[in-house]
């Protein structure tokens, strides 16, 4: 079970990229030959039909938390190597649930206990909020993915997201990797550029070498339904993100 | 501005790591929050009167007059340009006055302009009250309070 590795997607800025990277990313982790489990921790849904699944499973995550059913039931298996566990219907009723918030803040960490075995990665898609899907997903996983893209908001968000993780640091018992990485980035863009320069400024050594340029087919793929390899198999975003999944696993860094 | 200026005139993350670095950021455990406490609401109430983390929930202050809503309505503004979902927490809304009320109305009818889904967390009886009162109840997605309802 400890060889899997638990990955939250967040940044507390929606538009940033986040559902888009955990399907690509994901299926580009499963197709170097690596079992791949995504999980949408996100009410909005949008990871069921950017694999496929346009009439979403009516279970998943929210079953899965409060230990209604178990994972091996919840999960569909979408491509080789790579499955999927939809919100469900009902996550939308998480935040608003009776009971300790502290308590449902480790729901998640309570569920992965009960059983996660088979995956080599299991990546989380988080809503753009702070509130307790978020929380349960800051209190579980063993690192953190977050995509930055290069305008100032996304900035601004990713300094809240950091006082967030402060928050939560005494409350976790292993310490967290913290990874970012560029995305829909524009490279001829002034603004881009010094983004990215703040970023390797704040924080060297963290940020995955292949910036994710922006392109229209990674906007396509979930009317689709396809991952970007599916898609267009020799588009830049393909390339992008095998190149980034390449960066996870070997943590290749941006100079 | 010349092309050789930088185009970003503050850094969001320099302020966070000074505020790291001077111990300015109280953590959960430092403020006693956690065990039987709500984190959720703790949080929220660490924030009152400001967007929180992400800055797309937002505690509502106690009052919400019109002495209040030139500043809540930059905060608003600001929520509306980030996008994404928005949910507020009104339950300490405790003296709502009719500009207070107009603000929630102009924001809500931005938010359907934007596409923006906006959810409560929590509303005050006395802003349920007042939507009734006014009836914006339909605009504002609010229930009739627990006494109204009775």
């Amino acid at each position: 079970m400890n060889d899997t590795q638990l990955i939250g997607v967040l940044n507390q800025k929606g538009g940033v990229g986040k559902t888009t990277s955990t399907t690509n990313l994901g299926h580009a982790l499963a197709r170097a030959g690596n079992r791949v489990l995504v999980v949408d921790l996100d009410p909005q849904s949008h990871l069921s039909p950017s694999l496929g699944l346009f009439k979403a499973p009516r279970r998943g995550s929210h079953e899965w938390l409060l230990g209604e059913a178990p994972l091996s039931e919840l999960v569909v298996h979408t491509r080789e190597n790579l499955s999927l566990l939809a919100s469900g219907e009902r996550l939308r009723e998480f935040e608003e649930m009776p009971g300790s918030a502290a308590q449902r803040a480790r729901l998640l960490q309570a569920a992965l206990q009960r059983g996660h075995e088979g995956y080599d990665y299991i990546l989380f898609d988080c809503p753009p909020s702070s509130g307790l899907l978020v929380a349960n997903a800051i209190l579980a996983v063993d690192e953190i993915l977050v995509p930055v893209t290069g305008d100032y908001l996304s900035l601004n968000g990713l300094a809240h997201l950091l006082l967030t993780l402060k928050r939560f640091e005494p409350f976790r018992d292993r310490p967290m990797e913290q990874w970012f990485f560029l995305s829909r980035f524009v490279a001829r863009r002034r603004l881009s550029k010094e983004v990215a320069e703040r970023l390797l400024k704040h924080f060297p050594e963290r940020v995955l070498a292949t910036p994710i340029r922006e392109a229209a087919a990674l906007a396509e793929c979930p009317a689709a339904g396809r991952t970007i390899f599916e898609y267009r198999r020799s588009s830049n975003g393909a390339a992008d993100y095998s190149n980034l999944a390449r960066d996870l696993v070997e943590r290749r860094m941006m100079a | 501005m010349s092309d050789s200026e930088p185009i970003l005139a503050h850094d969001p993350l320099a302020d966070v790591a000074e505020k790291l670095e001077h111990g300015e950021v109280a953590t959960l455990a430092q403020d006693n929050a956690v065990g039987d406490a709500d984190v959720a609401a703790r949080e929220a109430a660490e924030t009152p009167a400001a967007p929180d983390e992400d800055g797309t929930a937002f505690v509502l202050p106690g009052q919400l007059g019109i002495q209040d809503v030139g500043e809540l309505h930059g905060l608003l503004r600001d929520m509306l340009d980030a996008g994404g979902e928005i949910r507020f927490d009104a339950s300490a809304v405790d003296n709502v006055d009719g500009a207070g009320m107009q603000l929630l109305a102009v924001f809500f009818k931005e938010a359907v302009t934007h596409g923006i889904q906006v959810e409560w967390r929590g509303v005050s009886n006395t802003l349920a009250e007042a939507a009734g009162v006014l009836g914006l109840r339909e605009l504002l997605n609010i229930q009739p309070s627990e006494a109204e309802a009775r």
